[in-house]
């Protein structure tokens, strides 16, 4: 018997839990060549700011232990080009897409929720309130709970289209957050964005990214990542979804054991363009060998 | 929609041409007999995940009767130190080809090809199609000493006047191969373009003297990046724009380019 690999996030039904996470995957077209984005559960799309912005000044990226270190400065098309000429092509691949957003102040966060709400061809929003690279924005935002929980509230009441919230592990009570969001109306979480790190050349005595800071992803934060959805699948009664360094079938399987409903693919896209695909045929063949009938069966399953 | 294979290449050969300067050889999908010069690929030089990211290198040739294409490399860090060890047979995964090659149809009849160190790998690809095209041309090539100079006798063999500089004179021209480039420049000498790659501060001489004689140049740049193929866009470059809103515009080095046309760059000033 085919396993079901069908999940339900506030009330988006996914043929399976495999998604790919913001700023990995483009808007998606970038990845045609290596397979059928349409067999996604769902993909969160290049995160989209009012403005078109240009990013960080290079270098924007730098290789550490088992991860990279990014700090691209969120360099989007802004939402009228995503609108008008990625979205309708996104469309026509029948892929289940996020729209990942974000914004310098409360005003453009509801100012692109509405503007998002009111477009067709959108099945869920992603608000990025954790992007560490921002220093006007993000990190404000996604470090103080009452400050989340405000913003999530404002952006429920103008958008009918579930909400996921986009946590940032840079805080000291992640279970605090995630609950201070989900009072105030969140339909789901995303977790974790990147830590924030840096690295330093020591013969220049210089940081190697241009921006000083950037944010940390790939295997090295994966142990942080599942601890974190664990903690929060404690603390709260929304779904989850686990992100943080999944490379393999049996990465994100650890995730959705910890309490994850569904999971993102983030850095290994860069390094195998068609990584998604093999982590859901993993995930497959787990559930037979395992005999696991449906992936929801086996969300939170932990042993105390 | 781009033409490019993400899968496994067995490694025909990987042999050290020079000091610590290594060709290899990779069998591999035919996308890649469609390489053009100027294109590179992204290699995986461990399973695992240190180092975690691919490796750009720029393709030195193809060999469509053997199906298989070259590489030319540095041993410089940990990636290449690791790629240099890994022996024939092994199946290697590759990535490619990718950007934006060099435009052949910009040479014209007297084409002038500037290379330093390592950065002859692309262009003594495009000296063979250039030839093959009945340009005469001209291989620039520039190098620390007369023992980091690489593949000579195979630029040789292209039916190419080759004209050498070392920075500390072992062989040729004493000094860098933009000195050389000037010099010809001075004599009156006939180019009609100039295709560059190497290292950035010498890619920002080339670009000043291309700009200041007028000439049709192209120039390929390096950047560190993590995809290869316009997603991460980690490996951008400041270019100049067009749009009047915008002071410079952000361009990726695996996409846009690696080759980019002489002008365009913004050069940092470190």
């Amino acid at each position: 018997m085919k396993p079901d690999l069908s999940v339900e996030i506030a009330g988006l039904k996914l043929k399976n839990p495999v998604m790919t996470a913001s700023g990995t995957f483009g808007y998606g077209l970038e990845y045609e060549p290596f397979f059928d984005i349409g067999q996604l559960g769902a993909i969160a799309v290049k995160g989209i700011s009012l403005k078109p912005r240009p990013g960080n000044a290079p270098p924007r990226v730098i290789e550490t232990p088992a991860g990279m270190l990014n700090a691209i400065g969120l360099q989007n098309v802004g939402v009228e080009a995503f609108i008008n000429e990625k979205l309708p092509l996104l469309n026509k691949k029948g892929v289940t897409v996020i729209v990942n957003f974000f914004g310098n102040t409360d005003e453009e966060y509801v100012q692109l929720a509405e503007k998002l709400n009111g477009t067709e061809g959108i099945a869920a929003l992603e608000m990025n309130i954790s992007c560490p690279n921002v220093k006007e924005g993000g990190i404000v935002f996604g470090t103080d709970p009452k400050v989340a929980h405000d913003l999530t509230k404002k952006i429920k009441k103008v958008t009918t289209l579930p909400l996921i919230v986009k946590l940032s592990p840079n805080v000291t009570s992640i279970g605090e957050m995630a609950k201070s969001v989900e009072d105030a109306g969140a339909d789901a979480l995303s977790m974790i964005n990147t830590i924030t790190g840096m690295s330093i050349d020591i013969r220049k005595r210089k940081s190697k990214l241009a921006n000083m800071t950037g944010g940390l992803s790939g295997p090295a934060i994966k142990p942080v990542a599942v601890r974190m959805v664990w903690e929060a699948a404690k603390a709260v009664k929304i779904p989850i979804i686990g992100i943080g360094g999944i490379m393999s079938a049996e990465d994100a399987i650890e995730f959705i054991i910890a309490g994850a409903s569904a999971i993102q693919i983030g850095t290994a896209n860069f390094i195998n363009p068609s990584i998604a695909l093999e982590i859901i045929k993993g995930i497959e063949t787990f559930m037979l060998e395992e005999k696991i009938e449906k992936i929801s069966h086996i969300i939170g399953s932990l042993s105390q | 929609m781009m033409k490019y294979s993400n899968g496994k290449g067995k490694i025909i050969s990987n042999r050290e041409v020079a000091p610590d300067h290594y060709k290899m050889e990779v069998e591999a999908p035919t996308t890649f007999g469609e390489a053009l010069p100027g294109q590179f690929v992204m290699v995986k030089v461990s399973d695992g995940v240190v180092p975690i990211l691919r490796r750009p290198f720029g393709i030195f040739q193809t060999n469509k009767d053997r199906g298989s294409f070259e590489i030319l490399y540095r041993k410089v860090g940990e990636g290449t130190r690791l790629l240099a060890d890994i022996a024939p047979g092994v199946n290697l995964d590759i990535l490619g080809p990718l950007g934006t090659g060099f435009d052949l149809d910009l040479s014209g009849d007297n084409p002038i090809l500037i290379a330093g160190g390592v950065g002859i790998a692309p262009l003594y690809m495009l000296a063979k199609e250039l030839v093959s095209a009945g340009k005469q041309v001209k291989v620039l090539f520039g190098s620390r000493g007369k023992n980091d100079l690489l593949v000579v006798d195979e630029l040789k063999t292209l039916g190419i006047e080759l004209l050498i500089a070392t920075e500390d004179g072992s062989e040729g021209f004493k000094g860098y191969g933009t000195g050389l480039l000037e010099e010809l420049l001075e004599r009156g000498e006939e180019i009609s373009s100039v295709y560059a790659c190497g290292p950035e501060p010498m890619l920002e001489k080339v670009d000043k003297i291309a700009i200041s004689h007028n000439l049709i140049c192209q120039l390929s740049l390096e950047a560190i990046m993590a995809c290869g193929f316009g997603v991460c866009l980690g490996c951008v470059v400041k270019t100049c724009t067009k749009d009047k809103d915008r002071e410079f515009d952000y361009n990726r080095v695996c996409c846009e380019g690696p080759v980019f046309n002489a002008g365009e760059v913004i050069w940092d000033e470190a």
